[in-house]
């Protein structure tokens, strides 16, 4: 297995690396500069800081540049926020971001699977129905619909959690991770509900009740590790709509995560903060995959590492 | 005349007995029944055959007194099994005694294991759940039966998961399962349907000698007569849902009496058959909802029909040592 | 402390709140804590570099200049007790007191004050500040100065600001500016700490090593998050400063931050949702602060596309936008029309275009005449145009509304392409625009600085010819007495607004949630609400 871990990571390199060269020309097409925003400051003066920061030079030496400094563990300046690097930016606002994202996966796998048994096993009962009702919602309304409207709810009418901060307590955990979940959570038990009705009919399911074990070992034990294959399976992608979905939950929440560096950074053409957040995404979306490709491996006997 | 088989005529008590059975399912259309007032006995040590075309509802017997029935099934009648009622018992009760003393192995041992676990775990929680065994011990039983089964290596092949066995000896797996706990009735589904055909032999071979060696009780479910005539005492011929013969195998296979006993016999192609011409069928389909009509179920495929049998359903009619037949025209 | 009953359980909240998130434990005797919302993420707090807005309320907690805006945005004397103007207006000589510290104890002299503006000049810093000290006001040997092509040694001895002692700071300008001492505060010209930049170089601004000499000390700064000042005990005036310790929330999202005001865990936001104001007006009060601010939105017109080089069709345009509607009834959002180009700024008597004053159905006609007069000039009959803006909310509603006017009264095919902020400067530079959804936001709340940027010889970009606007905006900036020169510059801006460059729309407002406990806050169109004048209730 850990041959195969290592396989994967080097072959994951060139996706970096040619996410990295796409993301470096594509945001060079976008009119303007990181200089270029104040109407005041003369085209020379423009110039002479873009020289400053080699921002004239051919692009291709532009991204050498810069592709030595990642090698270095170096991802420049920020253009915008002077001062601070982007690996102190990132240092900054990567553990917040993780921390929600962690929280929301691990609450919406954990619900989500839960929730998706109950359904499978009480068929169009009360708890199925709700279920479904949860699903729908957390699909269909978008989370910077579910944010504020969890604020005015919790923060504004109830008063029971704040409504947008962020510090050492679990009140201000509660509502971001809740949002950022709901979406995982419906499309989590849905996915294990469908999966736990079809082993429950399968035909090792039928020999394990014929083997007296009882009806929580059968589920638990045979039912589930057939059915939570493609939930697993999902996890991967999962991570990546989290990740995506943490910066509308930053900013509605403000929190001071890496999601609104990376969408300011593009409005202001702060160029080493978005490479720096991108090859980040980049490299955390590969992680993801890869965790999930070896929890399938290790859950599936019938998957061999070549 | 009476008509009920023989109970207290042979030596050995039945350790199992069925009175009555049928078996109903809820369709779109309504109630059909696929199963229609079955009544038979299992004696310690013997083989029972039933048999019986495609959808002719013996699965459904066996699956009915495991408690395994479908969601849209109901039965009703009596199954004694150990001094207890078996049909529509809560599955929680019926736990103690499935897996242990009564037991079933299926039709295709590859997706009647379980992928996902390895071959120990799934033999070793049988003796765990109903002999309180720790796992190591489980562990020792498991491979003796593994062993017993003729698996070579079996210490080694425990641990292996069920892809990769090879169909035969996933079935001799199944075999080792079902007879952890010494069960006293085993139930087979087509044991030998998903293997090929020298494989099948060894397996009716091991199923004989264990049968033998263990005194269990086996009720085998087939459409093959061969199967039949290799491993079974009696035999049952079922069709559409109702006995239409029972006896001992020689009286079955040598002195058949209902028509379509005979016709299941001569369809049967024989090795020592000159071959000509095409291979003998009996005429007709089987017919949907076959327990529903007030007629005998083979009144439309039977040459020897009178206008009685559409009318009135034949009653199965017998001497005491377990001969009957239920056949207006041909009789015992 | 007195609660007043109506926010007796915010104030409890907020202190309840704030004393959770800061994470500090409860000091013995109660501390004054003013929560206040800053927008969007801060750039930079080197405080030679930052240039946005929100950076310059915390600059000017955080240093002190020369003077200090007051609590009304007028400059009252800072570190400099008084000042002397030569007769010609060209050098300034300003008095420190005596006393200055640092925060951290060090007395403050003059040099640093010197050292401050010097680089904010020098290239190599990368300020966009720096053409104040060139194109706002003329410091003699600033443009030089801040040039590309003088590398190498940069002599800070050219520079028309030195400090002949410890207590002397003295400016010689080129030109005479009037206005100089709006640009005197600590946003343009705060004193720099040498040792600590050359100590820690980029790092000076972190908490941890900062210095500044405001009435207020960095104490924390969390990108994204906050910025936390606790009162400087070495201020000169530090026993008058009431609030002991002010967080800056960036807030980015504003109707999070209206909710956080109405929990009490923000004291002052940094703005208002437009929709949101009639409601909340409703439900309190007086504590929606909406006023001028000194930015003005308006039209202007491609003078090198046709038809736009016609004058006529320029004054066609702008007479068929009925101000009143836009203004009132669409765009609203605390937004003031505008009949001219400066914003409102007493004492200034300001031209307007004619018309302001007529009824509508004579404005429409008098459109529709000259549109037509002026389409046969061009010899064009059609006229499809496309209206530049920002994706800014409001914005897009100016040009959505001057689309369908212009459609309506003139039969003009109009339509809006809004766009990112670069991309929509990129269009101006490109000169492929017909008509650009403009702003302009002034250094100060003056119609100079308004002016100076509409001269011709400011923003090439325009195309605009006029030596007349030029000779009057000159001679404008001679004139030291403000109300003589307030006369000639409106001479000048009605230059302006006959030659219709731009169609006047609206002075954009600046617009806060202030919570009834805080005194000492002034509306005032720069913005200025330094902290050290308030105080909680």
């Amino acid at each position: 297995m850990w041959s195969y871990t290592l396989r994967r990571t080097l072959g994951s390199v060139p996706t970096l690396l040619a996410l990295c060269v796409i993301t470096f020309f594509m945001m060079r097409v976008a009119p303007g500069g990181p200089f270029s925003g104040n109407r005041r400051v003369s085209p020379e003066f423009v110039k002479l800081m873009e020289d400053a920061y080699h921002l004239n030079d051919p692009l291709w030496q532009q991204f050498w540049t810069w592709f030595n400094g990642v090698l270095h563990f170096d991802l420049g300046p920020s253009l915008k926020l002077r001062d601070y690097n982007v690996s102190e930016l990132i240092a900054i606002g990567l553990p917040t971001s993780l921390e929600v994202g962690a929280w929301a996966m691990l609450l919406s796998t954990l619900v989500g699977v839960v929730l998706g048994i109950a359904g499978a096993l009480r068929r169009n009962g009360p708890i199925d129905y709700s279920a479904g009702a949860i699903a729908m919602v957390g699909v269909a309304v978008p989370i910077f619909v579910i944010g504020p409207l969890l604020q005015i709810v919790f923060g504004l009418q109830l008063r029971w959690l704040p409504v947008a901060r962020w510090d050492d307590s679990w009140q201000c955990r509660v509502l971001p991770v809740l949002t950022l979940a709901l979406p995982n959570i419906a499309y989590v038990s849905r996915l294990m509900r469908s999966s736990m009705i079809e082993t429950a009919r399968t035909n090792y399911v039928r020999t394990a009740r014929a083997k007296g074990i009882g009806e929580w070992r059968t589920i638990l034990k045979h039912a589930l590790r057939g059915a939570i294959m493609p939930v697993v399976a999902y996890l991967g992608p999962a991570t990546a709509v989290t990740i995506s979905g943490s910066v509308v939950v930053e900013t509605v929440f403000s929190i001071p995560g890496i999601g609104r560096f990376f969408v300011e950074s593009v409005a202001n053409r702060d160029y080493p903060l978005i490479m720096g957040v991108t090859l980040l995404y980049g490299a955390i979306v590969i992680a993801a995959n890869l965790v999930t490709d070896i929890a399938r491996g290790l859950l599936d006997p019938k998957v061999s590492y070549e | 005349m009476s008509a009920e088989p023989a109970a207290a005529a042979s030596p050995n008590r039945p350790v199992l007995s069925v009175q009555d059975m049928s078996i109903q399912f809820k369709l779109p259309q309504g109630w059909i029944t696929a199963v229609d007032r079955v009544s038979f006995d299992l004696r310690q040590g013997e083989v029972v055959g039933i048999v019986g075309e495609s959808g002719s509802g013996k699965s459904q017997i066996l699956l009915s007194l495991m408690g395994l029935l479908a969601g849209n099934g109901r039965c009703s009648g009596s199954a004694v099994f150990e001094g207890q009622q078996l049909l529509n018992r809560p599955p929680k009760e019926l736990d103690a005694i499935r897996g242990s003393t009564m037991s079933m192995i299926f039709q295709d041992p590859m997706t009647s294991l379980n992928p996902y676990m390895r071959v120990s775990d799934q033999l070793t929680e049988v003796l765990t759940a109903h002999q309180g065994k720790s796992k190591a011990e489980a562990l020792e039983v498991a491979i003796e039966m593994l062993e017993r089964v003729r698996i070579p290596e079996a210490r080694r092949r425990i641990r292996l998961y069920p892809h990769e066995f090879s169909g035969g000896m996933r079935q001799r797996v199944m075999i080792a399962m079902a007879l952890l706990c010494r069960p006293e009735v085993l139930f087979a589904d087509e044991p030998t349907t998903a293997l090929d055909v020298t494989v099948q032999a060894q397996i009716l071979e091991l199923m004989a000698e264990l049968a033998r060696d263990m005194r269990t009780a086996v009720a085998i479910v087939t459409h093959d007569l061969g199967v039949i005539a290799r491993l079974c005492d009696r035999v049952i011929v079922l069709y559409g849902g109702r006995i239409m013969e029972q006896g001992s195998l020689d009286e079955i296979f040598y002195d058949p009496k209902h028509p379509y006993t005979k016709g299941l016999l001569a369809s049967t192609p024989r090795l020592d058959e000159k071959v000509h011409g095409e291979l003998r069928t009996i005429p007709g389909q089987p017919r949907a909802a076959m327990g529903d009509f007030p007629g005998c179920p083979f009144e439309p495929r039977c040459a020897l029909r009178i206008d009685r049998c559409r009318a009135e359903m034949p009653a199965l009619l017998g001497d005491d040592k377990g001969r009957a037949v239920a056949c207006h025209v041909s009789g015992v | 402390m007195a609660f007043s009953r109506r926010t007796a359980l915010s104030v409890a909240f907020a202190a309840a709140a704030s004393l959770t998130m800061v994470g500090m434990t409860l000091p013995a005797a109660a501390e004054t804590v003013l929560k206040r919302g800053i927008g969007s993420t801060i750039g930079t707090l080197d405080p030679q570099v930052n240039f946005l807005g929100y950076e310059a309320w915390i600059q000017d907690d955080m240093y002190e200049g020369l003077v200090t805006p007051g609590a009304d945005g007028e400059p009252i004397p800072g570190a400099a007790e008084k000042w002397d103007i030569s007769d010609d207006g060209l050098t300034y000589t300003f008095h420190l007191r005596d006393g200055l510290k640092w925060s951290d104890g060090t007395p403050l002299v003059a040099q640093s004050f010197v050292d401050g503006v010097a680089r904010t000049l020098d290239p190599a810093t990368a300020s966009e500040k720096n053409y104040i000290f060139s194109s706002t006001i003329s410091v003699t040997g600033a443009a030089e100065y801040m040039s590309a092509d003088n590398k190498g040694v940069r002599d800070p001895k050219t520079l028309g600001i030195s400090a002949p002692d410890d207590k002397t700071v003295v400016i010689k300008l080129d030109k005479p500016a009037p206005y100089m001492l709006y640009l005197m505060n600590s946003f343009y010209v705060a004193p720099l700490h040498k040792p600590s930049l050359e100590k820690f170089g980029k790092d000076f601004v972190k908490a941890e090593n900062i210095v500044s000499n405001g009435a207020y000390h960095m104490s924390e700064s969390v990108p994204q998050s906050h910025v936390t000042l606790v009162k400087n005990p070495n201020y000169w005036n530090a026993a008058n400063v009431k609030i002991d310790k002010v967080i800056y929330s960036i807030t980015e999202d504003d109707n999070t931050a209206i909710k956080l005001f109405k929990t009490g865990e923000q004291d002052i936001t940094y703005d208002i949702p437009s929709d949101q104001i009639e409601p909340l007006q409703k439900e309190f009060g007086d504590q929606v602060h909406v006023t001028n601010s000194t930015e003005t939105v308006y039209f202007s017109f491609n003078l090198k596309k046709p038809p736009f080089d016609n004058a006529k069709v320029r004054q066609a345009l702008s007479m068929a936008l009925d101000r009143d509607v836009m203004v009132n009834k669409v765009v609203k959002g605390g937004y003031v029309m505008s009949c001219g180009y400066v914003i409102p700024v007493p004492g200034y008597d300001a031209p307007k275009v004619p018309e302001c004053g007529m009824d509508k159905a004579a404005r429409v006609e008098k459109a529709k005449a000259l549109f037509k007069e002026g389409m046969a000039e061009a010899k064009m009959d059609k006229l499809s145009l496309k209206i530049e803006t920002t994706a800014n909310a409001s914005m897009r509603k100016f040009g959505e509304t001057a689309a369908v006017m212009w459609k309506q009264v003139l039969g003009v095919n109009a339509s809006v392409n809004s766009q990112d902020r670069d991309a929509w400067l990129a269009v101006f530079t490109a000169g492929t625009w017909d008509v650009f959804g403009d702003d302009l936001i002034g250094d100060f709340a003056g119609p100079e600085t308004f002016l100076a940027y509409m001269d011709p010889r400011a923003e090439a970009g325009y195309n605009w010819v006029s030596p007349e606007y030029e000779a009057l905006y000159d001679k404008a900036m001679a004139i030291t007495d403000q109300a003589a020169r307030y006369k000639v510059l409106a001479q000048a801006e009605k230059v302006l607004l006959d030659s219709y460059l731009t169609a006047p729309a609206a002075a954009a407002p600046s617009r806060s949630m202030v919570r009834s406990n805080v005194k000492g806050w002034v509306d005032n169109p720069a913005g200025w609400h330094g902290t050290q004048f308030m105080s909680l209730q």
